[in-house]
């Protein structure tokens, strides 16, 4: 896609959208709440107790999905790179679970198709796989390792390969008669820390992240590597089936110079 | 459990990939800290645990 500069976006823009997603959510959630609660209620302590999985944005997790999984979805950031000026751009990224972390090894296959005019001139293949470390009644630890970036074609390959490991942990915060599901991840890759002088360099580095459900719809999570922090929220709709909606901030502060907005919605199957 | 909690978990779990996949590797996210596309697509067993982490590990004992 071609970069053509527009008027730049506001800073304080990214934020104001993100706490509009997290209103709205909160509004869809407690709209939906008696229908969530009625489809939950199969005893009285889940309809009690289940608050939204705790998705992470803007780290990668090795909480595997379910083998015999797959998903499509749309991203729309901007602006494109997080270079300020630029226009937004779209992905569209398509994937399948095989295999189970418990028993073995889950493995998870990816296509990202970077840019969306034209559509597919620039795209790349990612692997990760992931396997239950431990787990007891109150938590569990996963391990996963991914590859990104691979067999890249357009645009995409000028961004090459990065590879990652990384360990994630679920826990639940016990809150009255309910718990808060709790997710943290953290990890090392050879592609993961943007340098804070502007540059838009990339170097190696750790990345984290922590997020927490809050309602039965609505999760939120912040992440970050040594130069940024990111902050998100992921929304279910109940009424529309294997539907979801997340949006996010990347570099909070524009510590990197490469502030961005994205908001994504996903099909599972 | 129900068909209904089965699709509440379902979807739950589409969540949990949400966010990753926003971030995938493209061109047009600055930040490439992004390795996986997670998606657990829970499919809880019957009478399944009511805490949240033996719940979400159903999802894997089809």
């Amino acid at each position: 896609m071609s970069n053509i500069p527009i008027s730049r976006t506001p800073r304080s823009a990214p934020l104001a959208v993100l706490c509009v997603v997290a209103f709205v959510g909160q509004a869809v959630a407690q709209s939906t709440n008696t229908t969530d609660l009625g489809q939950l209620a199969a005893t009285p302590e889940r309809a009690e107790a289940e608050l939204a999985f705790p998705s992470i944005f803007g780290a990668a997790s090795a909480v595997a999905p379910a083998g015999g999984t797959g998903y499509a979805a749309l991203t729309y950031a901007t602006p494109r790179n997080g270079i300020s000026g630029s226009d937004g751009d779209g992905d569209v990224a398509a994937g399948y679970t095989f295999g189970n972390p418990v028993d073995g090894i889950s493995v998870s296959l990816g296509v990202v198709v970077t840019g969306l005019d034209p559509f597919g001139d620039s795209g790349s293949f990612n692997i990760s796989a992931s396997r239950l470390l431990g787990a007891t009644d109150r938590s569990a630890t996963f391990v996963g390792a991914s590859a990104l970036g691979l067999g890249g074609w357009g645009d995409a390959t000028a961004d090459g390969e990065s590879y990652a490991v990384y360990v994630s942990h679920l826990a639940a915060l016990g809150a009255g008669s309910a718990e808060i599901p709790l997710q943290a991840t953290f990890g090392y890759g050879n592609r993961t820390t943007l340098a804070d002088d502007g540059s838009g360099r990339v170097e190696d580095g750790v990345f984290y992240g922590l997020g927490a459900g809050i309602t039965p719809t609505l999760s939120i999570s912040v992440s970050g590597t040594a130069t940024q922090m990111n902050a998100g929220a992921v929304l279910r709709i109940p009424q529309l089936d294997g539907i979801s909606l997340s949006a996010g901030i990347f570099d909070i502060s524009d510590n990197t110079d490469r502030q961005q907005m994205t908001a994504t919605i996903a099909y599972s199957f | 459990m129900t068909s209904m909690i089965k699709g509440a978990l379902l979807v739950a779990g589409l969540a949990a990939g949400a966010a990753p996949v926003a971030m995938a590797g493209g061109s047009s996210t600055p930040n490439p800290t992004t390795p996986s596309t997670t998606v657990p697509a829970p499919a809880p067993q019957p009478a399944g645990p009511t805490t949240f982490v033996p719940r979400f590990l159903s999802i894997y004992t089809r």
